[in-house]
């Protein structure tokens, strides 16, 4: 009785880690994923006018859905326009706080272009690779 | 309503804590980003605590978003100036958080410390030339000792090999030492930095 207990038990605690282990590498690829758009969503937010930061942090939550960690975002802001991709100014507002506003230079404009124009290729191909994952699962 | 000026300090004290944690960086550049998180932090919470409270766990610890603009800007100075200094600190402070920047730290040790032995042997040579050199000495029976670099006196019964070849030689090796170390940690800098951002982009409510 004992040994089956414990027989059951590991066989748990095996396939338990073995689940674990796979979602945990699954994890940390997802996290290298969203690292590397992070630059792409971000300057591509700013294609179509100044933004400042909370702004941004709203526009992209409410339109597509995506969140970026504040702690992340304004440290890659200050990074970008030390890189020259964008600019900043600030911005008296009518509520009584200083804004911060970022805008595309004509670099980072370029370079969201050539951004954009890359994922658009990569997503394609790496749809037709995974069309027959997806069709098996549906089976 | 007497929450205003409690949620003003609560934005204050962290605040505080994050102009801390920006020590070294311009003063003026100090100032805007606190002005920046102090703009975020009204707007987004207002007076309201809860809201407070959830903003500022999502800016994180104030030392970590210190830290971020720091090692930033420690990265872009490396990068244009490729000082093998700035570089040397960078990757010390990268050796304390994680084994791939103790990694890059030992091989600046190593490459600069023998660029720094190279140099300072072509350098001295000229100076006192007796006492700079390799010297190479047999152990019997079949082992051999050998010392390179500047010595109190020249070691007794031990040939000296390279002679006035040390310093075009010290010369070389130490150039060719320096510019592979800057090269290899300037190309480790480039990839910890596209790996720093703490986060990326997520999906709301998640996939």
């Amino acid at each position: 009785m004992a040994s089956c207990d414990t027989s059951q038990s590991e066989v748990s605690y095996i396939t338990m880690s073995q689940r674990s282990s796979d979602s945990l590498a699954v994890e940390r690829w997802e996290v290298q994923a969203r690292k590397g758009v992070l630059e792409l969503v971000v300057l591509a937010a700013l294609w179509s006018g100044r933004l400042y930061g909370l702004e941004l942090i709203r526009r992209l939550e409410g339109d597509a859905q995506l969140t970026v960690p504040e702690g992340t975002l304004y440290p890659l802001l200050n990074r970008m326009r030390a890189e020259g991709q964008v600019d900043a100014e600030w911005v008296e507002a009518e509520a009584g706080h200083p804004r911060k506003y970022y805008r595309l230079t004509p670099e980072g404009r370029r370079r969201v272009v050539q951004m954009a124009r890359f994922w658009r290729g990569f997503a394609a191909s790496i749809d037709a690779v995974l069309q027959p994952v997806l069709a098996e699962r549906r089976k | 309503m007497n929450s205003a000026p409690a949620a003003e300090h609560e934005i204050e004290s962290y605040l505080t804590r994050l102009r801390t944690s920006l020590r070294g960086l311009p003063a003026e550049q100090v100032e805007d980003i606190v002005r920046e998180i102090r703009s975020h932090l009204r707007e987004s919470a207002g007076t309201d605590r809860e809201r407070l409270t959830e903003a500022l766990a999502r800016l994180g610890d104030p030392a970590t978003l210190g830290s971020a603009y720091r090692m930033d800007d420690l990265a872009l100075r490396a990068q244009s100036s490729r000082s093998p200094l700035l570089l040397l600190r960078l990757v010390m402070h990268w050796a304390t958080r994680s084994l791939e920047g103790l990694g890059a730290l030992v091989v600046a040790f190593l490459g600069y410390g023998t660029a720094l032995i190279a140099l300072g042997c072509a350098l001295f040579k000229p100076f006192m030339p007796d006492r700079v050199g390799l010297w190479v000495q047999r152990v019997p029976p079949d082992d051999w000792s050998f010392q390179l670099g500047r010595v109190a006196t020249a070691p007794a019964d031990a040939r000296e090999v390279l002679g006035w070849y040390i310093v075009p030689l010290g010369l070389l090796v130490g150039a060719i030492a320096l510019t592979a170390t800057s090269r290899y940690l300037l190309a480790k800098v480039r990839k910890f930095r596209s790996a720093r951002s703490a986060s990326g982009v997520g999906v709301r409510d998640d996939w």
